[in-house]
């Protein structure tokens, strides 16, 4: 369960605001997206889950502080110090951190971590070197039926994306005021119409009522005292 | 020179797959590679089947948000399918139709390409979406109607395809997608499991490690409701009372290895069900997608568990999941993407937005009105969510609300319409009707060698 953080006497009365909020509601959302979901509140998913998103940026170097404005996780041991990150989405539980560079998170296309990460399974490890199309041509003899294995790299779905150009294509169009072709990113559907309903966190009736503190839903008094014993604050990030 | 067809529907969670030319139904195993912390083994694909313990089962997927990226983890799954392990596959005197996701991007699409022809060698190929396959099926049979004769397919559907990464919308005339109109919902069963995931571990038992036993929970239990609020008031009674809840016997995987409903008709189906994971059993589904009594089927789980034995076995013995609201909240998230905070309309309102922008293209100018009412007439579900219980009565009753009412609405779902997709696309490779359409889609190993994946991008695009 969630390592509690060092706490005095009293806990200083932290409250989220709504920008943080929304910061934890995007968080969850692309948990959910992930193949094998694991709660949030593992020390080392947390930082496994930003350095996942931090593949998608580049390289960033994270220190500790910078992770973790409120103060609320326990300090750095050297064995948790820095995770290299490769792949968007699949890290799981396995997620293996390096000890030489201390809070360093790097992008996958960093040069610096070259270690690879080696998941449960030996399934995440980085290729460098997939500049250009996804095949590497000249590795394929053109006889190949199934005889020499193909380099496949694995890119990360941010990425592919980028490389289709099915970004910049639609905002050319969007801009020359043209017919925008549809693709797979216009095809993405828009807001509803109706408001959001609101269902308590604890037991999934209907969440009327907000926590002061973190803003999670609650309906009636006793679900209200469950969520401040166990959840209230606990999977911030 | 017979070269056999090979029909394969690549899913993000499963793979149906079958010879064209056989009866024989389809067959389906998981399109993934799993390793089980148990038994620490790892299973291709179908070897899950092989597997005694489910628990802890840790999922390398080949898709990604619903698009292949993973090319590894795929390569090895279909070196099982392609090189003749499970059905006896000749890729060189094969012809290869298979299906890809609905606008999939350009450089993955070449991808598929490079490795059909030139890591397996197959003799030709062609590539479609799952929905297009779906449209080569007699659709009127849906609305108890017969196909006008003279006419081998309909003019115009909806297809609305909810699957394990998304649900898509897309509206097609005369065989052929309309692009506009294709929307695309986030929500698909992978995020339903991880909710129900999330949501069983922080008021029950902590399952988030238990992937494969979720979804078999979700399964059996989950239904979507026709009057939400109401249930969501009788979840809150006592137990006697409370028809919606359900309890679910865990799997201890040393004497038992499937959970089951506890007192349900579904308990001796699963009781009697010996069979692994991966055959798809098709009386379950046709039993699950019996549109007559779904409400009541939700409800009589538990009434009817007095003369079943399951309820004089002792409580102790066993780990009893129980379900409540879990069980059509969960499904809910298809319909109201905004109750887990996502902000995405959801089925209905997609549907209706689909329709209504299919006027905007300068093809449908002259049938501007005429063609909005055949597609609100002609809505068919397909994909692995349409199975659950009341999905097909739950968006004919949304969309009749919010579509405009001059439009008769009519939504259509199969008997299986899992693998809908599939029955489509061996009939689009074996009927003769079809044959001269089949013939011009094909890209064969010679063409594609000479001009390479420009030439398959644009013939499959441009084919009907």
């Amino acid at each position: 369960m969630s390592r509690k953080p060092e706490r005095g006497a009293k806990a200083a009365p932290k409250v989220l605001d709504p920008e943080a909020r929304k910061r934890q509601l995007r968080h969850h959302l692309d948990s959910l997206e992930r193949d094998n979901f694991v709660a949030l509140n593992e020390y080392e998913a947390i930082i496994a889950t930003a350095a996942a998103a931090a593949t998608a940026q580049g390289p960033i170097s994270l220190t500790h502080t910078n992770l973790d404005p409120l103060g609320l996780l326990p300090p750095l041991s050297p064995a948790v110090g820095s995770i290299v990150g490769g792949v968007v989405g699949t890290v799981g539980p396995g997620a293996v951190l390096s000890p030489n560079n201390p809070g360093i998170i790097s992008g996958g296309r960093s040069k610096k971590n070259q270690q690879n990460s080696s998941g449960a399974g030996g399934a995440n490890s980085i290729n460098n070197s997939n500049i250009g199309s996804n095949f590497n041509q000249n590795a394929i003899p053109t006889s190949a039926l199934g005889h020499r294995k193909p380099v496949l790299p694995r890119k990360p779905l941010n990425q592919l994306l980028d490389e289709s150009g099915l970004a910049a294509q639609t905002f050319l169009q969007e801009q020359q005021q043209q017919h925008v072709v549809p693709n797979y990113l216009t095809a993405n559907m828009g807001p509803s119409r109706y408001p959001q309903r609101n269902f308590c966190s604890v037991c999934g009736w209907k969440g009327v009522y907000r926590c002061n503190r973190c803003g999670m839903r609650y309906c009636d008094l006793r679900c209200q005292k469950t969520h401040n014993d166990t959840r209230c604050m606990k999977f911030t990030i | 020179m017979a070269a056999r067809t090979l029909v394969v529907d690549n899913g993000a969670a499963t793979i149906k797959f079958g010879f064209a030319d056989e009866d024989t139904p389809y067959r389906t195993f998981a399109n993934n590679i799993t390793r089980s912390k148990a038994e620490r083994k790892t299973f291709v694909g179908d070897q899950l089947e092989t597997c005694k313990d489910f628990s802890g089962l840790y999922y390398r997927l080949p898709f990604e948000k619903g698009l292949l990226t993973s090319w590894d983890v795929e390569k090895q799954v279909w070196d099982r399918l392609f090189n003749g392990k499970i059905v006896p596959c000749n890729p060189s005197a094969t012809t290869l139709l298979i299906s890809e996701p609905i606008l999939n991007l350009p450089n993955i699409a070449a991808t598929y390409d490079q490795l059909v022809f030139e890591e397996y060698g197959f003799h030709s190929y062609t590539r479609m979406s799952a929905p297009q396959m779906a449209m080569y099926n007699e659709i009127p049979r849906l609305y108890g109607q017969k196909m006008t004769s003279g006419k081998k397919r309909v003019d115009c559907a909806v297809v609305v395809d909810s699957g394990y990464s998304f649900t898509h919308i897309i509206p097609f005339w005369k065989g052929k997608p309309i692009l506009v109109g294709i929307r695309r919902i986030n929500v698909g069963g992978k995020l339903l499991t991880n909710h129900l995931k999330e949501i069983i571990s922080f008021r029950y038992w902590n399952m988030m490690d238990e992937t494969y036993l979720v979804n078999e929970v979700k399964e059996a239990c989950c239904y979507v409701s026709n009057k939400f609020w109401d249930e969501l008031d009788i979840c809150k009674k006592s137990p006697r009372a409370n028809k919606i809840l359900q309890h679910y016997v865990l799997p201890d995987y040393s004497s038992q290895q499937r959970g089951y409903v506890k007192g349900g008709s579904r308990s001796r189906q699963r009781k009697n069900k010996g069979k692994g994971p991966g055959k798809m059993d098709l009386d379950d589904a046709e039993d699950e997608t019996n549109e007559a009594d779904c409400e009541e089927k939700a409800y009589s789980d538990q009434s009817d568990g007095d003369s079943d034995e399951d309820m004089s076995e002792p409580n102790e013995d066993e780990q009893v999941l129980t379900m409540n609201n879990e069980r059509f909240t969960v499904p809910e998230i298809l319909f109201n993407p905004s109750d887990i905070g996502m902000d995405q309309a959801g089925i209905p309102e997609a549907i209706v937005d689909a329709i209504s922008s299919c006027d905007e293209g300068t093809n449908f100018k002259h049938v501007r009105l005429k063609i909005q009412g055949m597609l609100y007439a002609n809505v068919v579900l397909i994909g692995g969510n349409a199975r659950l219980p009341g999905f097909r009565k739950r968006v004919a009753n949304d969309l009749r609300e919010i579509a405009p009412s001059e439009y008769e609405v009519r939504v259509g779902i199969d008997k299986d319409p899992f693998g809908y997709a599939w029955k489509g696309a061996k009939r689009l490779a074996t009927m003769e009707e079809f044959a001269s359409e089949f013939k011009n889609r094909l890209v064969t190993r010679a063409e594609y060698l000479e001009t390479g994946s420009a030439l398959c991008e644009s013939r499959f695009r441009s084919a009907v």
